[in-house]
């Protein structure tokens, strides 16, 4: 007994012991001193390795230490080159090579600089020197093999063959394996590959869209390995290493060995914030560390290992700018790095170096958060050049909508409860969110003096600004974008669409207009006549009835469905996909003469360019926009409970500088006056775009100077603000699809939509 | 009282914090505006008063209550006598078994059923020779769906507790009055049902809370916005704080609960008045 009670006396002691062991261990391992190394890091190079320091006076404790980019200096005169090489050449000095086309017949002129100190020098002659005679070629890459020689691939503008040339010693080029890229018999093009590089031993690995292949010099094929899918027929990702090839792959990051090209491992992608490969830049670093720069920043794993660490945040720099391409990356000689960054076609390069600064709090201080439904350039823009000019502040942007952009009701409940909490974003992103209704509860600030100095300073549309400025001068939410739809046909067509009577009588050969299923048309009509049925504030039951019955016409007329069969889709090459404001395959019907008029949604001058290609093959037809009617996008707004009034106020007027505003980030056209100016005058020569199906094709170029400014002609008479609203819409939506199933009549359709509309607003009063 | 009240405090906490609390603040914001900031008397009173969304959800909760807790119990204690009286076994289980079935694989199968191209319509046509093509979801049937669908969930539960009263009358007592000829009638009507007062109360309290979560089915057979008949207080609520209007709901709040206090008060009077 006596034994039993000492036992348990001990094993409390003992406990007791432990327990006050682990909380001094705590206690003593949290505050020892003002600096304490963090992790396991040897170095400041990396996240890991950041150090904590006392910031300010008031005893906080932070980690320190983060990676800067600063934009390097460019040779003078490459504005308007073509980007075609950054890396470390045989002196271990940066080179890089510009390409300029001197000329619609001539070939291409590449240029090439050498990096001394700050800068750059340019080896006169060196294209003359090197550049393959007596044929016409476009440069397609320089690199530096392994093996310490210069190399380019170039594609000949006869025959569209890829070459590849090794730089000698005496300033002449040799051509390498040349039978490798030659069309085989009966093909008209050859192996076109997207990345050669030259290893140690001087064999060259060619990669291609879903493989590489290693060859000995001779042009004899070693093995091949494979790979991710490139996405475009000039980037692929991966490196060669002395020993290895390091690539991605669908899961991860694979290395092989060259010795018999064996799968060595595979790095899984596990803690990497990646959306795609597209963009992506891998490399090696000097100590032998596996890099991947992205949009989402700088990762590094080591070989053999699986935990990636995230060393540059991409969201704080220029690698999370959705206006410019990532084309190179490369890790420098002083735990540095440096990117080139690049435009539409190559051109308007940007260099970066990112320097670590050990003073620089790891994580900015202060945090802005921006809350929108879905993941918007826009947005991702301005945050990115916001930081830059606050180092101090990190954007953070919440994106609500789940991996496959859907929103729930939910999700929006959600938000509400955090705003009701008194929290919630600083910037609120309103597409899709009951703004108005958050406006009437006091949730908005009112950003009048934000857009008295927008209007003072970069001056945007008078009529967007006035559609959102209520009576009293108070402004709550502002599209930074607008889309609008436009439309092409012959007069009786165009006609016809000004009313739901007209829709509806409309007799031709063919339906009036096309879309795909009755969603979409039901969509497409309410857009399109949005103050018809909608404009007196209240929809009647009336209406409702015209409204359904010119959809019924129109579905009638185009043999719409609800649904189509998996069948039918890959007949008709269509999907019952709802697609914004129901727009949806009606420009190609036109062109083909199965429709009166065609519409597109346009969102910028790139979607604008098969609008015209359309438009060009049919001069009966014209233009016009639809009752001036567009579609705000990007409507901006700031939670009244946000703690930083002022950065959340700067941070919107951001989005309305020219600077944001002048770039092509596909989700609307700028409201920015000079914006609309640059953009106007921006022309994009080489920039094509097509799209087909089955036999159909269209194509088209970028737009001549003239079209251009007929299309911003156009944009800027636009005064009809549209947001309908998608309660109302999905009711009307369920609702209708008896009815144009034939089931029930228009009257029995629109009388239970009615009474749920009438629900729904009398739930509102 | 001093180790009762012990034993009681926790309990009473509980609900001073978790419910007294949180009803003072909904009662407060009543008087407020939708963000809590701005003071505005009973004019959310007069706004809920007169919404007429607000009348229809609660008129609907109340003929729910009225039409569909009574056939309730009816119906679950029909069906424990029948189980008390021919035997437990798969027939109990049987009942028992809508309980442990999740709500929206019940509401799939009811959609099949109940839809325009669903099975009813299909066995109807049969039996009748003609095309039936009636959407009793969303029609005028729609009341009588979700009735049933509250009936068929609850029926089992409900029978269980009657059950357990019934397990409770001595059968001393239906010898007795058997001996005495009593028949099954008068054995029901003069034995059982006195005998399951005690059972009543728990069965009707317990019907009319579960009726309140009629909705989760409600929301998955007919959506966000069903048919008006099958609109209820919840749907309200949710599209209230979609948009924020948390004045009208702490209003709607705060009006239920004075008129389910009414209701109960006038209950007990007209209990105290019947003794």
């Amino acid at each position: 007994m006596m034994w039993n009670r000492m036992r348990g006396l001990w094993r409390r002691m003992a406990a007791g012991l432990v327990a006050a062991g682990i909380v001094m261990g705590n206690l003593s391992g949290c505050g020892s001193g003002k600096e304490q190394e963090m992790g396991g890091g040897d170095g400041q190079n990396v996240s890991g390795g950041n150090r904590m320091e006392e910031t300010g006076g008031d005893g906080e404790i932070a980690a320190v230490g983060r990676y800067v980019e600063v934009e390097m200096g460019l040779p003078q005169d490459v504005g308007e080159d073509r980007f075609v090489a950054l890396f470390y050449g045989r002196d271990g000095n940066l080179e890089l090579y510009m390409a300029r086309e001197e000329g619609p017949e001539d070939v291409s002129g590449v240029r090439r600089f050498l990096r001394e100190g700050e800068d750059w020098r340019l080896d006169e002659g060196w294209w003359d020197r090197v550049k393959p005679q007596g044929e016409l070629v476009d440069i397609r890459r320089v690199f530096f093999g392994l093996d310490g020689n210069y190399y380019f691939t170039v594609m000949t503008r006869e025959d569209y063959v890829c070459h590849l040339y090794q730089v000698q010693q005496e300033g002449e080029s040799r051509e390498l394996i040349p039978e490798v890229f030659q069309a085989e018999e009966g093909k008209e093009y050859g192996l076109i590959p997207t990345k050669v590089e030259v290893g140690k031993n001087g064999n060259i690995l060619v990669h291609t869209f879903d493989d590489c292949v290693y060859y000995q010099p001779d042009g004899k094929k070693l093995f091949s390995m494979d790979k991710a899918w490139s996405g475009t027929s000039e980037s692929s990702a991966g490196y060669l290493t002395e020993e290895e090839f390091i690539t991605g792959a669908e899961s991860g990051v694979a290395r092989y060995s060259l010795d018999g090209g064996k799968l060595v491992e595979t790095i899984p992608y596990e803690g990497v914030k990646r959306e795609s490969d597209e963009g992506t830049v891998l490399f090696g670093d000097r100590s032998g560390g596996i890099c991947m720069a992205g949009e989402q920043g700088l990762s590094r794993v080591n070989p053999g290992g699986s935990l990636w660490e995230q060393i540059i945040d991409g969201s704080l720099n220029t690698m999370g700018m959705k206006s410019v391409y990532l084309e190179e990356f490369l890790a420098g000689e002083d735990e540095d790095y440096f990117a080139a960054f690049v435009g539409e076609g190559g051109k308007g390069l940007m260099l970066c170096r990112y320097m670590y600064d050990p003073d620089m709090s790891a994580v900015p201080p202060v945090t802005l958060t921006v809350y929108g439904l879905k993941d918007n350039s826009t947005v991702r823009q301005t945050a990115v050049l916001f930081q830059k000019d606050y180092p101090d502040v990190r954007v953070e942007v919440l994106n609500g909508a789940d991996q496959d952009g859907n929103v729930s009701e939910d999700t929006i409940r959600a938000l509400n409860t955090e705003i009701l909490g008194g929290r919630g974003a600083d910037v609120l992103i309103l597409d899709g969110l009951p703004g108005k209704a958050y406006q009437e509860k006091g949730i908005l600030m009112d950003l009048r003096d934000v857009f008295e100095t927008v209007q003072r300073e970069n001056p945007m549309m008078e009529q967007v600004l006035a559609d959102f400025t209520e009576d009293d001068g108070s402004i709550y939410q502002m599209p930074a974008r607008i889309s609008v739809p436009l439309i092409m046909g012959e007069d009786p067509a165009l006609k016809a669409i000004e009313s739901l009577e007209g829709m509806k009588r409309y007799e031709g050969e063919v339906p009036l207009i096309y879309t795909s299923t009755y969603a979409n048309m039901l969509r497409m009509v309410a857009s399109i006549r949005y103050e018809e049925i909608f404009g007196s504030g209240t929809l009647t039951e009336e209406m409702l009835i015209s409204y359904l019955e010119t959809v019924k016409a129109l579905t009638d007329q185009n043999h719409a469905k609800s649904m189509f069969t998996e069948e039918e889709m890959e007949k008709m090459y269509i999907s019952n996909h709802e697609v914004p404001y129901g727009i949806y395959g009606s420009d190609s019907r036109f062109d083909q003469g199965l429709s009166g008029c065609g519409m597109m949604h346009l969102e910028g001058m790139f979607s604008v360019i098969l609008f015209e290609a359309v438009l060009d093959k049919h001069p009966e037809a014209r233009q016009d926009t639809i009752n001036g009617i567009y579609f705000p996008e990007v409507l901006a707004g700031v939670n009244q409970n946000t703690d930083q009034p002022d950065l959340a106020k700067e941070f919107v007027r951001r989005m309305f500088t020219t600077e944001v505003q002048k770039e092509e980030l596909f989700d609307g056209f700028a409201v920015n006056l000079e914006a609309q100016q640059i953009n106007c005058e921006t022309d994009k020569e080489g920039v094509s775009v097509g799209s087909g199906y089955g036999d159909y094709y269209i194509g088209g170029s970028w737009p001549d100077l003239e079209r251009r400014k007929e299309i911003y002609k156009i944009i800027r008479t636009v005064s009809v603000p549209v947001v309908v609203d998608e309660t109302v819409m999905r009711m009307i939506v369920d609702g209708a699809e008896e009815y144009l199933d034939g089931k029930i009549s228009a009257e029995q359709a629109a009388g239970g939509i009615y009474r749920q509309v009438r629900l729904y607003e009398a739930e509102r009063e | 009282m001093g180790v009762a009240g012990g034993f009681l405090a926790p309990s009473l906490m509980g609900v001073v914090v978790f419910m007294g609390l949180p009803f003072g603040d909904v009662m407060r914001r009543s008087f407020l505006d939708a963000v809590g900031r701005a003071f505005v008397g009973v004019e959310n009173y007069k706004i809920v008063w007169g919404n007429g969304a607000f009348r229809l959800a609660a008129g609907n909760m109340l003929r729910f209550l009225v039409i569909a807790v009574p056939v309730l119990f009816v119906v679950s204690l029909v069906l424990s006598l029948l189980v008390f009286q021919v035997g437990r076994g798969i027939f109990k289980t049987s009942l028992v078994l809508p309980m442990v079935i999740p709500a929206a694989a019940m509401v799939l199968v009811w959609k099949i059923l109940l839809c325009r191209d669903g099975v009813l319509n299909q066995i109807l046509s049969g039996i009748t020779g003609r095309a039936w093509d009636v959407d009793w979801v969303n029609g005028d049937t729609a009341f009588w769906v979700l009735m049933i669908t509250y009936v068929w969930k609850n029926a089992g539960y409900d029978m269980l507790l009657w059950l357990a009263g019934l397990g409770g009358i001595s059968e001393s007592l239906y010898d007795a009055a058997r001996v005495d000829g009593a028949g099954g009638w008068a054995q029901l009507r003069y034995i059982t049902l006195p005998c399951l007062q005690g059972t009543m109360g728990l069965v009707i309290v317990l019907s009319v809370v579960n009726s309140f979560r009629v909705y989760r089915e409600a929301y998955l057979l007919a959506g966000s916005y069903p048919d008006q008949r099958i609109y209820m207080i919840p749907h309200l609520f949710g599209h209230w704080f979609l948009t924020l209007d948390v004045q009208k709901m702490c209003t709607a709040a705060a009006i239920l609960v004075a008129g389910a206090l009414l209701a109960a008060g006038a209950v007990r009077g007209v209990q105290s008045i019947v003794r």
